[in-house]
């Protein structure tokens, strides 16, 4: 029996014209697990907040939501809000209550259950979710993997049948990310609840998923299982960026493969199994210093040893950390959630003041650089896109602050990030993705000689981050020396030339990005995970996963 | 918090408490300020390591030494004339009154904060959650709000350090601090949209009723610890005002109460400041008997 049926369904935003959603006829049956993907901006969103009653954006409507075979508009206010859960992207913006407990107690006591009911299921659910010892912990001092277990514990315990997740790995270092996912897999299994996901990294879900819907300006193209999804996607050759890196590689060896019945890899194993049954031959990939654009020999960063905590009597964030950045070098900081990488962006950039240790810009210490000096050198793009806007138009908020100068760039960058449509939209009405893109674009024009990007590939669709990828690159060509902090795997080994992991406040050796991936489980790509188990050649791309 | 005190009904502590600070505030004995303030300090270093107590010493000190300037050149009661100021008189009378006032307010400020240290927002919860349920929830997550505004305000005046901004005159600069005004609003409007929709979520509003995780109860302790104060109160406020105890400074100074139900009146009052300590003994005694 279906749970939720779509007849016709199209919506319209408020004093919008265009529909973002069009004609959609979508049937979700009791108890799958279904994926909800599509390009940047491609309705999903507002399809998963029109789903849930209480979130449903102001706009027309034409079409049905059937919920349980009735109008989801006549559904009770309360039990609409107990049945259909939702959980969003960003985990620090749910979160309402100072602890763990009064967060997680949230749901249930506007829903008015007695307080013995409230403490069984609490007790009962805290224990699954390995939240018994954080019951009386600050929220705030938990990590963004841990809010977002609170955030999901919170809805579940009002016993949801239907569980929207909008993009709830976004923000979450890989391993969290892995983490909470497993525990969905887990909650979908035992508890059998009806799971609708949305996500932009699909190869971590699509193993664990029942079905794909697939949704491109509004229309849903596919709605699958996760295998033919993937031969969807083969088969409309504009659609084939989207393929996640393994099916995509099963789909590029074309000779190998021997039907349609085929079963496609989606995992690292089924990888590697498919590859050893094929009998594959490695053949070395050129060498890591050949492939290096040269880089001059002095570096224009240093940092010496530098120590850094935010309160008198508190932890030190960052511990003696040393790096060298050449000009035309790209490198990643990667880490969990919490580890410092933002701190230390900060620090490079000399937007806080260092307790240890020095930074130095062109041998000279980084404190002596009038703000003259600093803002023409580097340039630093922080996590929230939004703090940097202070205009109403996107055409103002790239112009304020540029000279004359500078100002000749904006043609150039407003193109090739394709701003033109957005210039006369306010700052905050454009997605997370444009956001981006816009603060890149006026940091961009500064033309500095070196990029700070605190997490740059976030709320970005594949086809979006390949372009970021090209342009970045571009840039270093040019001798812009590029340091990013990511928690996305794929997107910083296309980018980056070298990483380090930031743990327990120290940064560990630099290594070529190739290296750092063959040596790691967690902080590598699907890619790394296949061939370190068949040889030491560590393919990038799937371009050199052809070649190998 | 492990302590016998905190594990009280914080209606009970709180009937401990308010009293207390109103009689602070209006006692102008030193020797009762003085001991008052000692037993404060106490019950800070054991409570909380006296952390919080001496993040804000320097700034009650520096509020106190106000008042003892402060008192003596404004007010010019009294008849003690100690010397002329600019032709005004400044008296014994009124030197002595801004000294007490002072300590009196160095007092309720110590115990302010130690309300705090045992408080938090969940007092708020028992205290006007049963009778305003959904006022006390927007009480909560606005006082939440307050840390997270201070937070994001230094990451935006931060980030504006990155970009050119015209702040070279002192007009300019406020100008420069009315634009991350601006943006501390708009951003966090922008969050309280998410905010507001993840309340929505979760059925916020749905029903007019709410109920609460937390035990209202009053147990077996809390209803004879509860006695004992409103005893202590009733005997304190009625020693307060048939005088006993007071040190008359204004309008000439007298001598300082020293008679016997003077004495009687500040071992009653030592008592009530004594009584959590009263409670963790009694704590510690349990504890090591069933070990």
């Amino acid at each position: 029996m279906a749970i939720l049926s779509l007849k016709d369904f199209s919506f319209t935003y408020a004093l919008e014209e265009k529909p973002v959603l069009k004609h959609i006829n979508w049937q979700v049956a009791e108890g799958d697990f279904v994926l909800l993907c599509g390009p940047t901006a491609s309705g999903k969103s507002t399809l998963l907040k029109n789903l849930k009653k209480q979130l449903q954006p102001a706009g027309k409507i034409e079409g049905q939501i059937l919920y349980a075979g009735q109008p989801l508009a006549i559904l009770p206010d309360g039990k609409a809000a107990q049945e259909i859960g939702f959980v969003q992207q960003n985990p620090e913006a749910q979160i309402l209550m100072e602890d763990v407990k009064q967060e997680l107690a949230f749901g249930l006591e506007n829903a008015c259950q007695p307080l013995a009911q409230m403490h069984r299921r609490i007790g009962e659910l805290s224990n699954f979710f390995g939240l018994q010892d954080k019951m009386q912990q600050k929220t705030q001092h938990l990590s963004g993997g841990q809010k977002q277990l609170v955030n999901l514990a919170s809805v579940l315990l009002l016993q949801p049948k239907l569980l929207l997740l909008d993009e709830p790995t976004a923000q979450l270092d890989p391993i969290a990310a892995k983490d909470f996912l497993q525990i969905l897999k887990q909650v979908h299994e035992e508890l059998g609840i009806t799971i609708i996901i949305s996500e932009h990294r699909w190869d971590d879900i699509l193993p664990l998923v029942q079905k794909v819907a697939f949704l491109t300006d509004g229309c849903l193209q596919s709605f699958a299982s996760a295998q033919n999804f993937s031969r969807f996607l083969h088969d409309h050759g504009q659609f084939a960026t989207y393929l996640p890196a393994i099916p995509n590689l099963y789909f590029s060896r074309e000779k190998e493969r021997n039907n349609a019945l085929e079963v496609v890899p989606f995992t690292p194993v089924e990888g590697y199994l498919w590859g050893k049954k094929k009998n594959w031959q490695i053949v070395p990939l050129a060498d890591e210093t050949e492939q290096k654009a040269a880089p001059t020999e002095k570096s224009l960063l240093v940092a010496k040893e530098i120590s850094f905590r935010y309160e008198k009597n508190g932890q030190d964030i960052l511990r003696n950390c040393s790096m060298a950045l050449k000009a035309g070098e790209i490198g990643v900081i990667m880490g969990g959630n919490g580890a410092g990488k933002s701190t230390l962006l900060k620090l490079l950039a000399g937007l806080l003041p260092l307790q240890n240790g020095a930074v130095m810009w062109w041998g000279r210490n980084i404190r002596s650089l009038n703000k003259e000096e600093r803002i023409t050198a580097i340039a630093y793009m922080g996590q929230n896109p939004m703090q940097h806007f202070v205009c109403d138009t996107v055409e103002k908020e790239l112009s304020y602050g540029l000279t004359e100068q500078e100002k000749q760039y904006l043609p150039h960058w407003i193109s090739r990030f394709g701003l033109q449509d957005i210039l006369q939209r306010h700052p905050y009405d454009i997605s997370g993705g444009q956001q981006q893109k816009v603060v890149l674009a006026y940091l961009l024009c500064r033309r500095p000689q070196l990029l700070l990007l605190d997490e740059p590939g976030k709320a970005l669709d594949p086809v979006a981050k390949k372009e970021l990828i090209s342009i970045l690159k571009e840039v270093a060509q040019k001798g812009t020396a590029i340091l990013l902090t990511s928690h996305d795997c794929e997107f910083a080994s296309l980018l980056a030339q070298k990483a380090t992991m930031l743990f327990d406040g120290c940064l560990t050796e630099w290594q070529p990005m190739r290296y750092f991936l063959r040596d790691n489980y967690f902080y590598t790509t699907a890619l790394a995970k296949i061939f370190t188990r068949i040889s030491q050649e560590v393919p990038l791309c799937i371009e050199e996963a052809k070649l190998l | 918090m492990h302590s016998a005190f905190a594990k009280l009904n914080p209606r009970v502590r709180l009937c401990y408490f308010l009293p207390l600070l109103l009689l602070l505030a209006i006692l102008r004995n030193p020797l009762f300020l003085i001991t008052a303030f000692l037993f404060s300090v106490l019950l800070h270093v054991y409570y909380d390591k006296a952390q919080k107590l001496r993040k804000n010493m320097v700034f009650f000190l520096l509020l106190c030494l106000f008042f003892i300037i402060c008192n003596p050149l404004f007010s010019h009661r009294g008849q003690t004339i100690l010397f002329y100021l600019g032709g005004n008189p400044i008296t014994l009378e009124s030197f002595l009154y801004g000294l007490v006032s002072a300590l009196s307010l160095l007092c309720v400020c110590s115990y302010g904060i130690l309300y705090q240290v045992f408080f938090q927002s969940a007092g708020l919860f028992y205290c006007l959650g049963p009778y305003f349920p959904r006022t006390t929830v927007s009480l909560l997550l606005s006082l939440r709000f307050l840390p997270v505004l201070q937070r994001r305000f230094s990451e935006i005046r931060l980030l504006e350090q990155n970009r050119r901004l015209p702040e070279k005159s002192l007009l300019q600069k406020g100008g420069a601090f009315l634009l991350s005004l601006q943006i501390l609003l708009s951003s966090s409007l922008e969050e309280t949209i998410c905010k507001a929709q993840s309340m929505r979520a979760r059925g916020y509003g749905t029903d007019k009723k709410r109920s609460f995780y937390h035990d209202f109860s009053m147990h077996k302790q809390d209803w004879f610890c509860l006695f004992g104060i409103l005893l202590g109160v009733f005997f304190l406020f009625y020693g307060f005002y048939c005088g006993w105890g007071n040190w008359q400074i204004y309008l000439n100074l007298q001598s300082f109460p020293h008679q016997a139900v003077d004495w009687l009146y500040y071992v009653l009052f030592c008592c009530y400041l004594l009584w959590p300590f009263v409670l963790e003994g009694w704590e510690e005694i349990k504890w090591l008997s069933c070990r």
